[in-house]
């Protein structure tokens, strides 16, 4: 048997990072991967993605340049050479996180633990003994079991297909199902979303969601919210996708059907029932502000743990955890966490809606600045709006809402201005860099007081 | 630019095809749609059209090679092409001229490249991107590695031959010939001990069983039902044949006669499946599995419905002897509509058998053992054998089955019914 301090099950973000961290402050630390390390993120989630959306933005400014007149043609590119370099990419991420494991002096062994204790796993046949371990098994797509759901695929084999669609049906128009139809649509693959619930993204400022809404649906995508898939039939061609929406039927062919529906906690290995972990009513791992389980010295982070399914969060959770293990008392705060949608153009926001602030009480302004009336956004032919919600009285930053290019980069400066609360004098004391895209941010910031200069 | 062409997918149920007709030679000029080759798969015949425009460079595959997937059946290219890739054989492996060494990846098809403006913008028919400084560029010679055709890379691994060391006698890809030729310059090199497995000659009676058994189970929608049949009586008739005629007569034998009376009630059990239609024979053929040295063969006697059971008996043991000593003509065989396989003598319980097609079915018996049976307030032992018909669903439904299956049961029981 084999005894250390920490040992982590899953090496994505949440459990590298964490492991990389603990190492550092001289844990005997092991961690436990059976695919690849990088988790989803890595191998088959953001990055991938990302490359994928980096290729299609590009595609649609050449499209833009030629159609007004700049580029004489727009030329042609080879979707299976950006799906061969996306593995590259990938390649490369995952070697350079095994390389920081190892030079931390973390143990990495290859394959899937089996937890048979509270502090106790298996894998390979060999037993593990721990003192703490931090499980951060993420999470994998869910599928609703609708009629032929098994002709769907998962944002995995999607980003994974060899050759362009020449339609396809998204199945859920949240985060990851408005990626793919963005990549897919700037391919050139007609795209049509079905979304449940009516608006997208009803969680977000409802302006700036019927803004990026618009946006879409002029770069050709089609998205009907409001309407729920009924089942998918194969046919010869390809498949049909039903839905309904108000009574009436849909129907809609589609070489690929995509269903993004949502990611349930991945369990494979916990033996929840045997170590007696308690989960939340929808099957995630409960924990409390310190990342600990009902069970002693047993942590959850990322995906597993619920809460936002974002890498950057399991980042923060898992350096709560460790923090907690080396006996420095620390709670996860997630009041300012940056949530971005890499479509084309970008959404990202932080803090709260105007909506959830009333909900509390609290009384704020909305103010706004567009694209159209920043240096940088037009140079660049930039297009979108900057959301500022503040507090009235006290006049400090609550919330930022992006629709636009750069919204995940412009993020970052706003996600500081909202944990910080940024009160109104502060911004305009603060000199922002001309010309750039950050001063749309300061400028919807004053127009919240009808303060900003380049707007009436 | 010298241009791959490859074999595309062929379909959803296979990966294989049989490289059936040429029809491009060495030399000729092709253009864009224009058809090199027809492949049959096990559904169908797919013409291989070029997407490009060139002269034939080279032709990779020739008439019944079996391909799949991705394998390159064509090289072709301009004039200049055409020049360099000849010299290129002439000089052969030692020339010292670098080749130009054609990568596989960047060969690629004009279709891979999607315009990204559709629309009076986008030319039809515009030329891919140039690519041609990547593609010339010399690469060092020492360390060329070949690239080889899968058939090639296979033999080499069986071989256990170091692919880097073989050269391809036209320079640009290793055939499975320049393989064969590497394995024969190197014989007393690699030994045959060397080798962890042997490969059984795939003869034509193998290969025969291969293809039909695979076509049975692929292209046949078969269902079993397995009953038990009291033998007491089929036991007792034949004690009774043997006392009274001095002859033997085989259980199969017994199977075969009842199988005829059945089909007399039942006629799908003289039916084929042949090129879609159900064909229902006017007489009962009947096949049966015998086992030979290197696999088995199926005489079938014919006309099973007008033979008494002597005559029956008499027809198989004359079967059986020419399939033994390989006697047997083609016309002995293929013909029935329904088979028996007997693994009785090897103490089976029950098996299930594979329809050999085009049959309607085939019934696989098991031993004959004492079984006790609850009957008439008290165990009994009776000898009882487990028969395992499988039947085509195409031609033959559960419930007929079923009937025919208890009717058969009946006869055994009751060979005297044979006589009603």
């Amino acid at each position: 048997m084999k005894s250390f301090d920490l040992v982590i099950i899953g090496g994505g973000p949440g459990g590298y990072s964490s492991a990389i961290a603990a190492a550092k402050r001289g844990l005997k630390v092991a961690l436990f991967e059976k695919e690849k390390l990088g988790g989803t993120c890595l191998n088959v989630g953001c990055i991938p993605t990302k490359y994928l959306l980096d290729k299609a933005a590009l595609i649609e400014k050449i499209r833009s340049l030629t159609q007004s007149g700049i580029f004489r043609e727009a030329g042609s590119f080879s979707f299976r050479k950006i799906q061969a370099e996306k593995n590259e990419v990938v390649n490369k991420l995952v070697n350079g996180v095994s390389f920081l494991l190892n030079k931390c002096g973390v143990t990495v062994v290859q394959g899937e633990a089996q937890l048979i204790g509270p502090r106790r796993a298996i894998c390979n046949g060999e037993e593990y003994k721990a003192d703490n371990v931090i499980i951060a098994t993420g999470s994998v797509p869910f599928r609703i079991p609708i009629p032929g759901s098994e002709f769907s695929l998962d944002s995995t084999d999607v980003l994974a297909l060899e050759k362009l669609p020449a339609k396809m049906v998204v199945i859920g128009g949240g985060v990851i199902g408005l990626e793919m139809a963005s990549a897919y649509r700037s391919f050139g693959t007609e795209v049509t979303v079905i979304e449940l619930l009516d608006p997208l993204i009803p969680a977000e400022q409802p302006e700036a969601a019927r803004l990026l809404t618009s946006m879409l649906k002029k770069r050709g995508i089609n998205i009907r919210t409001g309407s729920k898939v009924e089942r998918i039939e194969k046919n010869p061609q390809g498949f049909i996708v039903y839905s309904g929406k108000d009574g009436k039927t849909f129907e809609d062919c589609a070489d690929v059907v995509l269903m993004a529906v949502g990611r349930k906690a991945n369990l494979s290995g916990i033996n929840v029932e045997k170590i007696g972990l308690k989960l939340s009513p929808k099957g995630f791992i409960e924990v409390n502000s310190k990342q600990q389980t009902n069970l002693d010295h047993v942590y959850a982070i990322g995906d597993a743990a619920g809460g936002y399914q974002l890498a950057h969060v399991a980042y923060a959770e898992g350096e709560t955890a460790v923090s907690n293990i080396l006996g420095n008392e620390r709670e996860i705060d997630l009041s300012a966490v940056p949530r971005c949608i890499y479509t084309i153009p970008g959404f990202a926001a932080v803090g709260i809606t105007a909506q959830q602030a009333q909900k509390n009480g609290i009384e704020t302004v909305l103010g706004s600045f567009n694209y159209s009336g920043n240096g940088m956004a037009l140079a660049e032919g930039a297009s979108g709006t900057v959301y500022v919600i503040m507090e009235k009285e006290s006049k400090r930053t609550v919330g930022v809402q992006i629709v636009g290019e750069g919204a995940s980069e412009l993020i970052s400066f706003a996600t500081l201005a909202v944990a910080e609360k940024l009160t109104l004098s502060e911004w305009e004391t603060l000199i922002v860099a001309h010309p750039s895209l950050s001063e749309m941010i300061r400028e919807a910031a004053l127009d919240s007081f009808e303060r900003a200069i380049h707007k009436i | 630019m010298v241009k791959q062409i490859k074999m595309p997918n062929a379909g959803q149920t296979t990966d294989r095809a049989v490289i059936t007709k040429l029809k491009v030679a060495r030399g000729d000029k092709v253009n864009r749609g224009d058809i090199l080759m027809e492949v049959e798969t096990d559904k169908a015949i797919l013409p291989i059209e070029s997407y490009t425009s060139g002269i034939v460079l080279d032709i990779l595959v020739s008439e019944g090679d079996t391909v799949s997937e991705g394998v390159v059946l064509v090289v072709l290219g301009d004039q200049s092409d055409l020049e360099s890739y000849q010299g290129k054989g002439q000089q052969g492996p030692g020339a010292d001229i670098e080749p130009v060494r054609q990568e596989p990846a960047q060969s690629v098809e004009d279709d891979e490249y999607i315009p990204i403006l559709k629309g009076p913008v986008a030319k039809e028919g515009a030329e891919p991107a140039e690519k041609a400084p990547v593609d010339k560029t010399p690469v060092e010679s020492k360390s060329t590695e070949y690239p080889a055709m899968p058939n090639a890379k296979k033999l080499a691994r069986e071989a256990n031959v170091d692919l880097s060391l073989v050269k391809p006698a036209k320079g640009t890809i290793i055939k499975k010939s320049d393989v064969e030729a590497y394995i024969k310059a190197h014989q007393e090199k690699t030994p045959d001990a060397a080798q962890e497995y042997e490969v059984l000659p795939m003869t034509k009676m193998r290969a025969a069983i291969a293809r039909r058994m695979l076509e049975s189970v692929r292209t046949i929608p078969a269902f079993q039902v397995t009953f038990s049949i009291d033998m007491t009586k089929a036991i007792a008739l034949r004690d009774e044949i043997a006392r009274i005629h001095n002859s033997k007569v085989s259980y199969n034998d017994i199977i075969a006669k009842a199988l005829a009376v059945t089909a007399k009630r039942y006629p799908l059990l003289n039916a084929r499946y042949e090129g879609d239609e159900i064909r229902i024979y006017k007489h009962t053929n009947i096949g049966l599995a015998v086992s030979v040295d290197g696999g088995l063969v199926v005489p079938v006697v014919r006309n099973v419905d007008s033979m008494s059971l002597e005559e029956i008996s008499k027809a198989y043991k004359d079967k059986i002897e020419k399939a033994r000593s390989g006697m047997l003509t083609t016309d002995e065989m293929g013909c029935g509509s329904v088979t028996i396989s007997n693994l009785g003598m090897y103490d089976v319980d029950h098996f299930t058998a594979i329809i050999n097609p085009p049959e309607s079915c085939i019934f696989a018996l098991g031993s004959i053992s004492m079984n006790p049976v609850y009957a008439d307030g008290e165990w009994k032992s009776v000898p009882i054998m487990k028969v395992t018909a499988s039947f085509d669903h195409r031609i033959i439904d559960g419930a007929y089955g079923a009937q025919i299956t208890r009717t058969l049961k009946a006869l055994v029981e009751n060979p005297v019914l044979m006589l009603y």
